[in-house]
């Protein structure tokens, strides 16, 4: 794991209930932190974590390699180790990301992207293993992002970046242009639909681009019938539009699809979604519609 | 057949089973049973709460 804003007590801690036999922290700057099996080394200030984190685990003892970010703690914990790369569950706020973790030492993964690093490696299994990610932004992700964009200035993992920091910057149009060329350069794949529903939210909630939103969710949709999200925000979408009959239909197939996901399956899941939001929202609609309808019924005589 | 305008049909008419008997018939034909299964537990549910609420409509009308 590597050190970036002294963030690593608490990992440190849950990691070690397990029984690992070596944590390696690569550090850039002091750090004051016992701990039996703890291997601290020292990095000089720098541009490229993926680098740093591939020179961290060349220098690992052991056949079983595990990755974990500051900020996380492994909260649940069961594998029976084949030769196999390993998803571990991340969750952050009410989402659970499905990311390569745990590996064999002779798959050799590598560590790719400079900035927000990640195993260079596909999932063979999802795991029983949760890890929740209480970490905080990384105050140099914009510096580093804005140096990978300038020295690849036609990289398309750039633009899916940039796009993501825009959006949680709340600036619309840049989300919407910088996510829209990325999908135009990207093959489809659980990140690029993931992406493009991002982008129906922003169209058909914040910017009244309803039909455009509506043809992306099909497009999501085409991808993963069961995904709980894409029927919720069709729904949202409809809610936001007054269409409340259409709204509850497509928050009841969120409802009965959603329930038919592999628990394991690679995609991410926003946890809500799945039950406690689709009901609220249709709770919500059946009583707009049954206010509505006193209104409109005539006082008999 | 084209998944998206299936879908299409669907998000117009979140009613119609018709348009979900298209869309089991689609992962059917293309061997993805485990989807074909799924949307069949949809269509049940749907096929169950149509019933109910002819009945409540039929019940309120009689």
């Amino acid at each position: 794991m590597l050190n970036k804003n002294n963030q690593v007590a608490d990992t440190v801690k849950s990691i070690s209930q397990f029984g690992i036999d070596e944590i390696i922290i690569g550090t850039y700057k002091p750090i004051n932190i016992k701990h039996r099996n703890l291997k601290i080394v020292t990095l000089l200030e720098s541009n490229d974590y993926a680098a740093d984190l591939n020179k961290l685990t060349e220098g690992a003892r052991h056949e079983w390699l595990a990755y974990f970010k500051e900020g996380e703690v492994v909260v649940q914990a069961d594998f029976d180790l084949q030769n196999k790369i390993y998803g571990f569950q991340i969750l952050k706020n009410d989402i659970i990301l499905k990311e390569a973790r745990l590996w064999h030492k002779s798959h050799n993964l590598k560590f790719k992207n400079p900035v927000f690093e990640k195993l260079n490696a596909d999932i063979d299994e999802v795991i029983e293993t949760i890890v929740y990610d209480g970490s905080e932004n990384d105050p140099k992700v914009q510096h580093l992002l804005e140096r990978w964009s300038k020295a690849n200035p036609f990289l398309n993992d750039c633009y899916y970046y940039k796009a993501f920091i825009a959006l949680s910057e709340k600036r619309l149009k840049d989300f919407k242009s910088l996510i829209s060329h990325y999908l135009f350069n990207s093959n489809t794949d659980i990140s690029t639909t993931m992406a493009r529903y991002y982008l129906a939210m922003v169209q058909g909630l914040f910017e009244d681009e309803t039909n455009l939103a509506i043809q992306n969710l099909i497009l999501c949709l085409a991808e993963n019938p069961l995904m709980a999200e894409f029927w919720c925000l069709l729904g949202d979408i409809f809610y936001k539009n007054k269409h409340y009959d259409r709204a509850t239909e497509l928050y009841k197939n969120g409802l009965v699809l959603g329930s038919r996901r592999l628990k394991f399956d690679l995609w991410p899941m926003q946890i809500s979604k799945y039950q406690e939001y689709p009901n609220t929202m249709m709770a919500s609609c059946d009583s707009i519609l049954v206010n509505s309808r006193k209104i409109y019924m005539p006082t008999s005589r | 057949m084209d998944i998206t305008k299936v879908i299409y049909k669907i998000v117009e008419n979140p009613k119609s089973l018709a348009n979900y008997v298209l869309l089991r018939d689609f992962y059917t034909n293309c061997g993805q049973e485990d989807l074909a299964k799924s949307i069949d537990v949809l269509i049940e549910v749907r096929r169950v709460s149509n019933n109910s609420s002819d009945a409540q409509q039929e019940q309120s009308g009689s």
